[in-house]
């Protein structure tokens, strides 16, 4: 069983913990801890430099697969609507006949 | 054209901020110049003093790091003591984890020392640097019967003297959460100490 220490004697207490607090050294920092601490620092930055290259390189390289894979799907569809798409040049060839004028106006509507 | 040499009178905190975020990482050790002090006073009070030059430095690399979300609502300096305490913190919670925290009672001669300074009723007296020291040792061994978080509100209101609005500030924390860390852990120091004292009398 713990005796009951004096509220006086303990604030003395207290009050030398804390003035033993403040009278802490302070660490040294010095010029070798500094030289240290900044060849870190620049050897992370040239990493974050070399990733963030690393990363926009992987970004190109994929855009250009992207762009590959788009064109070849843009001619495999062109080819496909050359071939097995409706004929439409009779259908358009009809309206032209019956509405002359409306594709005329169209034409002037255009022009101007 | 070749931008100028950073100096650590002419520019302000935010212009070298923006050098660095530009790219000129030289520019960093303006900052660290300018507040290795201040670090070193934050980091010197709450870890081991052997272990106080590498916490400081890992307070600038994570500074640098997250360089990039600092915003100048206040000034760099507060910012920093925030990181710096958080990273106190951190290195604490790291120890309590691993256990590396020496739990081991008092030396024969600490023992002495508390029982001589209970019978004296905690009064300072001769020999000031020894007692300094002594001191310090008592008061690490107790810091060490708390958990980290109850160990820096504590340091912080208790022994720094901060009020609970600024170390909640700089823990992160509500002012509530400080309050009852601070009196629990107030307690559990008082109980540690007394029973150091205890055990001397007794022994």
């Amino acid at each position: 069983m713990v005796e009951p220490m004096d509220r006086r004697d303990w604030a003395g207490w207290e009050q030398r913990l804390r003035d033993a607090h403040h009278q802490r050294p302070e660490p040294n920092l010095g010029r070798e801890w500094q030289a240290g601490l900044m060849r870190e620092i620049m050897l992370r930055a040239d990493r974050s430099r070399l990733e963030a290259q690393a990363r926009g390189a992987a970004f190109l390289r994929l855009s250009w697969r992207f762009a590959g894979a788009a064109a070849v799907l843009a001619v495999a569809l062109g080819l496909y609507a050359q071939l097995c798409g409706p004929d439409l040049e009779v259908p358009t060839a009809g309206l032209v006949l019956e509405r002359p004028l409306g594709v005329a106006s169209l034409e002037h509507w255009l022009q101007s | 054209m070749t931008p100028a040499p950073a100096t650590t009178t002419e520019i302000s905190d935010q212009a070298v901020i923006a050098r660095v975020l530009e790219g000129e990482t030289q520019a960093f050790e303006v900052l660290i110049e300018r507040y290795k002090y201040l670090v070193g006073a934050i980091v010197g009070g709450k870890v081991p003093r052997d272990q106080a030059p590498e916490v400081a430095h890992e307070v600038f690399i994570r500074a640098f790091a997250s360089l990039g979300r600092y915003r100048p609502l206040k000034p760099f300096g507060h910012w920093l003591s925030t990181l710096a305490v958080r990273t106190c913190h951190d290195y604490w919670r790291r120890c309590h984890g691993n256990r590396e925290v020496p739990l081991a009672a008092l030396s024969e001669q600490q023992q002495a020392w508390v029982e001589n300074q209970a019978a004296r009723g905690g009064q300072a007296g001769g020999q000031a640097a020894q007692e300094r020291y002594e001191t310090w040792e008592l008061l690490d061994w107790a810091l060490g019967h708390l958990s980290p978080g109850d160990r820096l509100a504590l340091t912080l209101v208790h022994l720094e003297g901060h009020s609970v609005a600024e170390a909640a500030a700089l823990l992160g924390w509500s002012t509530v959460k400080v309050k009852v860390r601070n009196f629990r852990a107030r307690g559990k120091l008082r109980q540690v100490i007394m029973a150091a004292m205890q055990e001397g009398k007794d022994g």
